[in-house]
């Protein structure tokens, strides 16, 4: 049940205006998959193409051996667009029973699913009874979520889920993604909240100009250091002995403070331990760069197709 | 046919104050004024506008809305999506005619002159067919424009199905009448029962009005499975 994009190309106007250029990738089942770039970069063509709303010029997209445009695939796919466009004149209750209808899922289960989806999202029953038109756009976010979670899909396509939602709706939306993951659904997801992209995603991929740039995997095996700022109370003795020994790299030092990439925490801790061991006096270490903004930043630092991600969605 | 679609569209219909208003409208004066003079059920409101007010946009405004993405991400056949927005605006339409017939028949029978049942049974087949007709055409139009751009293609059609005849007739250009009637026929698909009725069956009315309703429908089926949906800028 693997998705895999081969050769993926897309332009618009004509030709004129490349936005996907030979894109391959696959993903695996289970794994949950980050799309990370600049404005314009390609990523939401990509997902468009995904989800069968657009026709390459050329390549293919197979969702566990489908067309994106099967039917029966699309009865085990969840998606939630960046902008999400309700019919405006439902309730929010009328809107998820119309999705779940349109889901072709049992009618029986739908009152209780409906409950259950909405409770999940964190919308009050007062809230979900008001037309659409009444939404503020946090709730209309986490109504669009609760649509696309209707079902338990397998598949889920998640365009800026948590563009304008409150802290509290990021911490929920980030709660749900994890328990989608645990469950074993495919996960791809678009988005600039580059935090959020690296606590959930086993791994994620730089799109630039239409290509993708750099692979990213987040968790075990990464290839990219993180940096962390470390701030000395007296000036510090040589440092690049006590990083080489700590396996972290020095970025960059000043008068009292200096950058190191690490791989992990536990890298961090070792770099630490290794600085204090040679008589550095360390006040603070703060975290300056995630892995992901080396990423968006220095996208050339990783090699550009690492294999698929081996027992994602563990 | 997905009937979750029909009736989720004749709710979305009657959402819409601009069209009840538009339908009370159409059809309340023409009964309004059969209510204070009586008359005969030719003096009802058109059908084919009743027609046009339920179906106007009735694609097109889910393109520009960009509604149609989620529709599509669910086990949601376009060629479904298609038939179900014509079933549900002819089935709108229908209602509609329906009602109006009920109250101008009691407002005939008011004026102590109801009318028969053969005259019923023509308008509703009348009606109906009409409704049918334009419904499709208007899928037609609405799957090839976005919002309700619909309407001003079939203006643009009508306005060329009444001039085109009468310049080619100026010219002798018969292609050019011939163009034109074609262009009439498909702004107003009709099938007139009470013809049939009164001068016997013809293939030839029934195979125009069915010809233009499929292949109205099969166009629009083609549009809808062609066209791409993004809100990815043409920059990305």
């Amino acid at each position: 049940m693997t998705l895999v994009i081969e050769r993926l190309s897309k332009s618009y106007r004509g030709g004129r205006v490349r936005a996907l250029d030979d894109v391959s990738l696959t993903i695996a089942e289970g794994e949950v998959f980050g799309i990370i770039g600049p404005n314009g970069a390609g990523k939401t063509t990509l997902l468009g193409c995904l989800l069968g709303f657009l026709r390459p010029d050329a390549g293919s997209v197979t969702i566990g051996g489908a067309s994106p445009d099967d039917l029966t695939v699309r009865k085990r796919t969840g998606y939630l667009p960046e902008r999400l466009v309700m019919d405006r004149w439902m309730t929010g209750i009328e809107f998820l029973r119309y999705h779940h209808a349109l889901a072709r899922l049992p009618e029986s289960e739908r009152a209780q699913a409906v409950e259950t989806a909405l409770t999940r999202v964190g919308l009050d029953p007062a809230a979900s009874a008001r037309t659409i038109r009444r939404y503020s756009r946090g709730m209309l976010q986490r109504l669009g979520l609760a649509q696309a979670l209707l079902g338990e899909p397998r598949w889920v396509f998640l365009d800026e889920p948590a563009s304008g939602v409150d802290p509290a709706g990021v911490v929920l939306f980030r709660r749900l993604l994890l328990e989608v993951k645990a469950r074993g659904a495919t996960v791809v997801l678009n988005s600039h909240q580059l935090e959020q992209v690296e606590r959930v995603c086993d791994r994620v991929a730089f799109v630039q100009g239409g290509r993708v740039q750099a692979i990213e995997t987040m968790h075990a095996g990464a290839t990219l250091a993180r940096v962390v700022r470390v701030r000395f109370a007296a000036a510090p003795p040589p440092l690049e002995p006590a990083a080489t020994r700590a396996g972290a790299t020095l970025e960059s030092a000043g008068e009292r403070d200096a950058r190191f990439g690490v791989g992990d925490d536990a890298a961090a801790a070792r770099l630490v331990a290794a600085l204090v061991q040679a008589g550095a006096q360390v006040a603070e270490v703060v975290p300056d760069e995630s892995r992901l903004e080396r990423l968006f930043l220095h996208p050339g630092a990783v090699p550009p197709s690492p294999p698929p991600a081996p027992g994602a969605g563990a | 046919m997905n009937y979750t679609l029909v009736f989720a569209f004749l709710r979305q219909r009657l959402a819409s104050p601009l069209r009840v208003i538009l339908v009370a409208v159409v059809a309340g004066f023409p009964l309004l004024a059969m209510l204070a003079a009586g008359g005969s059920l030719s003096t009802l409101g058109n059908s084919y506008f009743l027609a046009l007010i339920v179906s106007a946009g009735l694609i097109g405004q889910d393109v520009s809305n960009g509604t149609l993405q989620l529709l599509f991400a669910r086990p949601v056949s376009r060629p479904s999506y298609v038939l179900s927005r014509w079933f549900g605006a002819t089935l709108g339409a229908g209602a509609l005619i329906v009602l109006e017939l009920a109250l101008g028949a009691a407002a005939m029978a008011l004026h102590h002159d109801p009318p028969t049942p053969g005259d019923v049974g023509v308008f509703l087949a009348n009606g109906v067919l009409m409704a049918a007709g334009a419904a499709a055409v208007v899928t037609l139009a609405s799957s090839l424009v976005t919002g309700l751009g619909d309407l001003g293609l079939l203006l643009v059609a009508w306005l060329l199905g009444l001039t085109l005849p009468q310049i080619g007739m100026a010219r002798g250009w018969s292609w050019m009448v011939f163009t034109g009637e074609q262009l009439q026929h498909l702004v107003w698909p009709q099938l007139d029962v009470g013809t049939l009725v009164s001068r016997g069956f013809s293939w030839h009315d029934l195979t125009v009005y069915l010809s233009t309703v499929i292949g109205s429908l099969a166009i629009a089926v083609v549009a809808v499975n062609r066209r791409e949906l993004s809100y990815a800028s043409a920059n990305a």
